[in-house]
């Protein structure tokens, strides 16, 4: 359906939300995103997701009606434009105090928002949003330099604003909150999954942001939320922080209420976070929905669907599979989760900062020097770090080889330090998948070697190589584990010519074991 | 800093004290390939007397007696006796490993400021009577008569010597011996096989040949006929 199609629908949506509902009350939302902008624009990623995620978000507990809401996603300027003007033309057919809130996210400069190739001039934008007929209008820009249209006129960077008072009489006026400030750029984050504001600005909109506990989210709690985490999210980041910024000219005595998460209804569940700690929340597509430090009470309102909410407190890592119903509240608390082990808890960060494991191991090398197949016994005692993961190995083997004309007995000790990158595969169908490492090993092996005439040798040999790991865990600090290696060994021989030779000498390793993590 | 230095410099002693202070090992393939190779014959008109399983051997002999003989491992060398090849047919003698560890001695120089490491050996040719594999020669250079030998069985049998030596150097003179001595040729590692006349105590000048020529001698112990060296010879 075109983007004008929708438009007509909306002005029978107004009237429906009119009269079914509060004739004073219409809500009605223009959604556009674009991921394309002028010719030497960046792609954007999550543009056209943004719009989408917040129309439905808006329609679950926001109040609008379902056909009150209207999605522009890669449209020109020239239909955002014929959009707003026919928004304006069916709003002043339906006196009220409706709310009319456009949001855009997309590239955008100091002259105006790039849709596509086309531009809709800020002034312009201003001009049509200050124009509706409606009591309220609340513009959202998540664009680069969005902070210039709230510059123009006092506008500040957060932190947010109160807007209820006491008395509760409808508000008026208009309220514009940008992504960022002044020149700065706003930013999507790959493991958001989003634009970085308005990925805030949803979770704040789906409850976090309640800060009186009402069950309401207004648009100053909305805004304090996502500027505050938006700030903090963006300290970090190479683009360096973002810092959302708004311009208010709103008057009345009424909270500008923008959702209504506490209120049970069609449309979208909650999850009611009842146990301490920090949440995470993905969706099944592995993006952040939620991160939330929660004391207890918090409750946080998710479309319907099915999700994966991991808690932590400084010595535990839980993860559980909730399915969020429509119109029904899940506790935390009457989920069972399943513990994360301790490796892989420290590489998910925000529990502790190392976790220790000791294994055990047989393992089996391939002949070194033609000694013959080692068979042997492998210790290792492990530090998870963030990062990177140390482990400290040492080894006892044995290889024997009976010849034609020589037979030969080798024992040998080595110790090895690898510096190993594990990375985490999470589960599948309930069922948790291997951690896999992939690193380097160094160290020295003595061999000492016994002839079948009763001579004896040895030497100490320096060895290196790449080194492969998959790990298995079983409950919550025991797990199985796999290595192969591929170390190369620098060793001294006699060759039956008489003297010594050094030479380099690869093999392949191979270890099963297991052990647990403390 | 001055910790990490210490510690790199302690990590690199115990490497280099490792590598210098051990030995290198002995690779599994290290004896695949004959250290030395020799020519064996009949001398004219040898007659073998029906051999049932002749094999050659090697007897390491302590030229000083200082110890008892020490028989060659059989798979440590190769050589492969048709018992009806007769006069004239060479076969090959290849030597995979040096001698026994127990087999070589240290022989002073004539002058007594020098040593060598080395090892004497005859090579014989002897008769696996019994067939059990092995042909039991004593220390004190015979073959000792067991179970069904005492009863007149069959039993292992000395059946022909050669007049060469056979000589491996582990460690030689660091100053060569004079050309007459029956040492001058311990100048290098390795397999010789060495040829020199030898009468009472003096000796011509060792000559290094590559073909040993056995003559048949049958004894139930391995004869001693040298003059200036025991060996077991004839």
């Amino acid at each position: 359906m075109s983007l004008l199609g929708r438009a007509a629908r909306l002005a029978a949506a107004v009237a429906l939300v009119l009269g079914s509902r509060d004739a004073g009350a219409a809500r009605i939302a223009l959604l556009v995103g674009n991921d394309q902008g002028h010719a030497g624009d960046p792609q954007l990623r999550y543009a056209e997701k943004d719009a989408t995620r917040l129309a439905a978000l808006l329609g679950r507990i926001g109040g609008f009606a379902a056909d009150g809401v209207v999605v522009a996603l890669g449209r020109p300027a020239a239909e955002v434009e014929r959009a707003l003007d026919d928004l304006a033309t069916r709003l002043r057919a339906t006196p009220g105090d409706n709310l009319i809130l456009v949001y855009y996210s997309g590239h955008a400069d100091s002259q105006g928002l790039h849709l596509g190739a086309s531009t809709l001039p800020l002034a312009d934008l201003k001009a049509r949003i200050g124009a509706l007929p409606a009591a309220t209008r609340v513009l959202i820009l998540d664009a680069c330099q969005a902070g210039l249209i709230t510059q123009t006129k006092g506008g500040r960077p957060g932190p947010g604003f109160e807007v209820a008072l006491e008395d509760r009489e409808p508000v008026h006026g208009i309220a514009i909150l940008a992504a960022s400030a002044g020149s700065e750029l706003a930013q999507e984050s790959d493991q958001l999954g989003g634009s970085v504001f308005t990925h805030y600005l949803q979770l704040g909109l789906s409850g976090l942001a309640d800060r009186n506990e009402d069950g309401n989210v207004s648009l100053g709690e909305a805004f304090d939320y996502a500027s505050e985490r938006t700030v903090a999210t963006t300290l970090g980041t190479a683009t360096g922080p973002q810092h959302p910024t708004f311009r208010l000219d709103i008057q009345g005595r009424d909270d500008l209420i923008l959702t209504r998460p506490g209120l049970s209804g069609l449309g979208y569940g909650q999850i009611r976070l009842d146990v301490p700690g920090w949440y995470f929340v993905r969706r099944p597509d592995g993006t952040l929905a939620a991160e939330i430090h929660s004391h207890g009470r918090e409750m946080l309102a998710l479309e319907p669907g099915p999700y994966e909410v991991a808690r932590r407190d400084p010595s535990a890592l839980e993860v559980a599979a909730i399915t969020v119903g429509e119109g029904r509240a899940t506790a935390i608390s009457s989920t069972a989760p399943r513990p994360v082990p301790f490796g892989r808890m420290v590489r998910k960060g925000g529990g502790p900062e190392t976790a220790y494991g000791l294994a055990i191991a047989t393992d089996v090398r391939t002949p070194i020097a033609d000694l013959g197949p080692a068979f042997g016994l492998a210790a290792a005692g492990r530090v998870d770090l963030p990062a990177v993961s140390i482990e400290l190995r040492v080894r006892v083997g044995r290889a024997s080889e009976d010849g034609m004309r020589l037979a030969t007995t080798t024992w040998e000790g080595a110790a090895s330090a690898a510096a190993l990158r594990m990375r985490d595969f999470g589960s599948l169908l309930g069922r948790r998948l291997p951690t896999a490492g992939l690193g380097l090993e160094a160290g020295a092996a003595y061999l000492t070697q016994t002839l079948d005439d009763g001579e004896r040798r040895a030497t100490v040999s320096p060895f290196f190589g790449p080194t492969a790991l998959a790990e298995l865990a079983v409950g919550r600090h025991a797990f199985i584990r796999a290595d192969l290696g591929l170390p190369i060994y620098l060793l001294r021989v006699e060759p039956a010519s008489g003297g010594t030779e050094t030479a380099w000498r690869p093999a392949l390793l191979a270890a099963f074991g297991g052990g647990a993590w403390f | 800093m001055v910790l990490r230095r210490g510690r790199a410099r302690w990590a690199a002693l115990a490497l280099i004290v490792g590598l210098s202070g051990c030995s290198g090992i002995t690779p599994g393939n290290a004896y695949d390939q004959p250290m030395a190779s020799f020519t064996g014959n009949f001398i004219p008109n040898t007659v073998l007397p029906s051999p049932i399983d002749p094999r050659v051997v090697v007897l390491w002999t302590d030229p000083l007696e200082r110890q008892a003989d020490v028989v060659m491992p059989p798979s440590w060398m190769s050589a492969p006796l048709d018992p009806g090849a007769g006069d004239g047919r060479d076969f090959p003698i290849q030597l995979f490993r040096p001698p026994p560890p127990e087999a070589i001695v240290e022989v002073p120089a004539p002058g007594g400021q020098d040593a060598a490491r080395l090892a004497l050996g005859e090579v014989i040719i002897a008769d696996d009577g019994d067939r059990d594999g092995n042909i039991d020669i004593a220390g004190d250079g015979t073959i000792p008569l067991t179970g069904d030998a005492r009863e007149g069985g069959p039993h292992d049998s000395y059946i022909a010597g050669v007049a060469q030596v056979l000589l491996y150097v582990q460690r030689p003179f660091a100053r060569a011996p004079t050309a007459t001595s029956p040492l001058a040729t311990v100048t290098q590692v390795g397999y010789q096989a060495i040829d020199f006349e030898c009468s009472s105590q003096s000796s011509s000048a060792p000559v290094e040949v590559h073909t040993v020529a056995f003559v048949a001698q049958t004894s139930q112990a391995v004869p001693e006929v040298r003059f200036c060296m025991r060996t077991h010879a004839p």
